[in-house]
C-alpha cells in the first residue's frame, strides 16, 4: 500500500481496503449497459507497493483578490492511479490544474512530482517534466492539421524532428483518431478535438495526465470511447488526475476522489466512501438533503 | 518535415530569381533599375517581419528600429572606420540581432496590441536619438580606388544581383523555418500560447528566436541601394527614412502574414 492509500480522508473516515471493481449495480443505476468499460482491477494498482507518490502536494494555497480559490490543498497521487477531482462549480478544481501545470504560480504550499518541486517552473517546463494536460474548453490549433496540432505536442519528448511525427501518429492512434491525421483542426467535431487535445498531451509521453472536464458534455458513446481510451492509458502506466463535475462517469473509472468544495478539500476516498460522506452530499446538494438523506 | 514539395519551392525561388534577373539585365533605364533594386529590399523586409509578426502572430510595428540601426551601422562603419560594406553588412545583421535581443526581452511581456504599440516606440525612440547624434544625413565617401571593394559600382545592375541574393537567401531561410519545428512552433504560438506552452514549447525562447533572426535579416540588407543611379558621393537620405517611414508601408490590418499565413 503506498502513503497515498493511507492517506485520511479530512472528514476522518479511514480509507479501507479496495474491493473488486465497480459494484455491477452501479452501471446499471446510470442506465448503461454493464460491460461498457473494462476497468482494471484496483488491485492492481495498490501492488505499486510503497512508491513514494508520483504527485504530492502540501498546503497549496492560491487567492485572487478576495477569493480564496485554493485553500492548503493536500492530497498526493500515487503511480497508475486515477484519481477523480470533484466539486460544485467555482470549486477551485480548474484553478488547481493551473497551480499545478505552472499557469498559475500559488502563494503558499509544495507541489512536488516525483521529488522535483513544481513550483516555479513555466508550463513547458513542467510539460518536459513528465506532466501533460488538457483544457476544461477545448485549445487546439485551429488552422493547422491534426497531426501537426499533435506533433508540436511531440516536440517535448524528442529533439529529432521525424521521431516526433512517429510519436503522434502513435498517439493519434492510441486515442483512435488515426484517419483523421491530415484534416484540418477546426474542422472537427467536439469530442474529435477532446481526442486530439488528449493526443497532443500524449505525445509528450507524460507519466501524469491532468484531464480538466474531458468527459463533460459527451454522449452515452462518446463517452463510453473516451472512457475506454482512459482505462486503457492507465494499463500502459500512465498516472492520471481527472477533473469533473458530475460523479456518475467517473465511479466507473476513478480509485479515488478528492472533492473540493470552496477550495477545501472536503474529502477524500473510494467512490463508494465519498458518494455517502455528508460534507460532500452537502456541498452539492445542501445541508436540508443532507439530513434527508438520514446523514 | 514534407520533403516531397520543399525541392519544387525551392526550384521556384531559383527559377523567379532568374527570370528577375534576366529583366534586369535588358534594363537600360537607371531610374527602373533602382526601382528593381529597391522591391527586392523591401521584399527582403517583408519577409522579415513575416519570421516574427506572419509565423508567431506577434504583430510589430517596430521593425523599422532593425532596418535603421542595421543601415546606421553599415553607414557609420564606413564613414568613421573605413569598414567596407562587405563586412559591413554582417556587422548589421549582427546588430540587427543584437538590438532584437534588449528589445525583445522587455517587449515581450506584452501581448496582442500593447506588443504591437511598445514596438512603434523602438523606431521613434531611435530617430530623435540619431537626429540628436546629427545623424540625419550621412554623406557617403566616394571611394576612387577600389570602388568594388567598397560595394561602390559604375553598374547599377550590380546592385539588383546583390540584393537578389539576399532575398533568395531570405526565402531559403524562410522555407526552412516554415518546415522545421521552429516555424510550427511559431505557429502554434500564435494560435494558442497558452495551449502550446503547456505542451512543452517554450513560447519566450522561440519568440526570441524569432525576434532575433528577423532582426538579422533586417538589419543585413540594406546598403545595397547605397549610392543609387547617381553613382555620386551624395547623402544617402534613404538611411534615415528607413527609421521613421516604417511602418506606413506595412499590412497592418492583416491578421496572416503574407507568407506565413495558414
Amino acid at each position: 500500500m503506498s502513503s497515498c492509500w493511507r492517506q485520511r480522508a479530512s472528514t476522518g473516515v479511514c480509507a479501507t481496503v479496495w474491493g473488486g471493481g465497480a459494484a455491477p449495480g452501479e452501471a446499471q443505476e446510470l442506465g448503461q449497459p454493464a460491460r461498457v468499460v473494462a476497468v482494471p482491477a484496483r488491485t492492481n494498482v495498490s501492488a505499486a507497493g510503497d512508491d513514494p507518490p508520483l504527485l504530492q502536494l502540501d498546503g497549496v494555497s492560491k487567492a485572487f483578490g478576495g477569493l480564496q480559490a485554493l485553500d492548503a490543498v493536500s492530497f498526493c497521487v500515487a503511480e497508475r492511479e486515477i484519481l477523480g477531482i470533484i466539486g460544485p462549480n467555482g470549486a477551485g478544481k480548474t484553478t488547481l490544474f493551473n497551480v499545478i501545470n505552472g499557469f498559475i504560480p500559488p502563494d503558499r504550499g509544495r507541489i512536488r512530482l516525483r521529488g522535483h518541486d513544481l513550483v516555479g517552473l513555466k508550463p513547458h517546463a513542467v510539460c518536459r517534466l513528465g506532466v501533460g494536460r488538457t483544457f476544461q474548453v477545448v485549445r487546439p490549433f485551429p488552422r493547422m492539421t491534426v497531426l501537426q496540432n499533435v506533433v508540436v505536442g511531440a516536440f517535448a519528448a524528442t529533439r529529432d524532428d521525424a521521431e516526433a511525427v512517429a510519436l503522434a501518429h502513435q498517439a493519434l492512434a492510441r486515442v483512435g483518431l488515426a484517419a483523421l491525421a491530415q484534416r484540418r483542426a477546426d474542422g472537427l467535431t467536439n469530442v474529435q478535438l477532446r481526442l486530439m487535445e488528449l493526443a497532443r498531451a500524449l505525445a509528450s509521453q507524460p507519466q501524469l495526465l491532468l484531464l480538466d472536464e474531458t468527459l463533460a458534455g459527451l454522449g452515452h458513446q462518446e463517452m463510453d470511447h473516451l472512457l475506454q481510451v482512459i482505462s486503457q492509458l492507465r494499463q500502459e502506466g500512465i498516472t492520471i488526475v481527472i477533473i469533473e463535475h458530475t460523479m456518475q462517469a467517473m465511479v466507473r473509472l476513478v480509485d479515488r476522489f478528492v472533492v473540493l468544495d470552496h477550495g477545501r478539500v472536503i474529502a477524500t476516498g473510494e467512490p463508494e466512501q465519498v458518494v455517502q460522506d455528508r460534507a460532500v452530499v452537502e456541498a452539492y446538494l445542501g445541508r436540508k438533503w443532507a439530513d434527508h438523506a438520514g446523514h | 518535415m514534407q520533403q516531397g514539395s520543399a525541392w519544387r519551392q525551392v526550384l521556384i525561388i531559383f527559377a523567379f530569381a532568374a527570370v528577375y534577373l534576366a529583366v534586369t539585365v535588358a534594363i537600360r533605364n537607371a531610374y527602373y533599375q533602382l526601382i528593381m533594386t529597391l522591391v527586392l529590399i523591401w521584399a527582403v523586409m517583408g519577409l522579415a517581419w513575416n519570421m516574427l509578426s506572419g509565423y508567431g502572430g506577434l504583430v510589430s510595428f517596430g521593425h523599422a528600429a532593425f532596418f535603421g540601426l542595421g543601415a546606421y551601422t553599415v553607414t557609420l562603419a564606413l564613414v568613421h572606420g573605413g569598414l567596407t560594406p562587405w563586412l559591413g553588412i554582417p556587422l548589421g545583421a549582427l546588430v540587427g540581432a543584437l538590438a532584437a535581443v534588449l528589445i525583445g526581452l522587455p517587449t515581450f511581456r506584452l501581448r496582442g496590441h500593447y506588443f504591437a504599440l511598445a514596438m512603434l516606440a523602438y523606431p521613434l525612440a531611435l530617430l530623435y536619438v540619431f537626429e540628436w547624434l546629427g545623424y540625419q544625413e550621412v554623406p557617403l565617401p566616394m571611394q576612387r580606388e577600389h570602388p568594388a571593394l567598397y560595394m561602390q559600382f559604375h553598374d547599377q545592375r550590380l546592385y539588383v544581383l546583390l540584393a537578389l541574393v539576399l532575398l533568395v537567401a531570405a526565402m531559403l531561410v524562410s522555407l526552412r523555418i516554415e518546415r522545421s519545428r521552429f516555424g510550427l512552433s511559431l505557429l502554434a504560438i500564435k494560435q494558442n500560447e497558452p495551449a502550446a506552452e503547456a505542451a512543452g514549447i517554450a513560447t519566450l525562447r522561440w519568440k526570441m528566436a524569432a525576434i532575433v533572426l528577423s532582426g538579422a535579416t533586417r538589419g543585413h540588407r540594406r546598403r545595397t541601394v547605397c549610392r543609387g543611379a547617381a553613382g555620386g558621393d551624395t547623402a544617402d537620405g534613404l538611411w534615415p527614412a528607413g527609421l521613421g517611414a516604417g511602418p506606413g508601408g506595412y499590412p497592418l490590418w492583416r491578421r496572416r502574414g503574407p507568407c506565413g499565413g495558414r
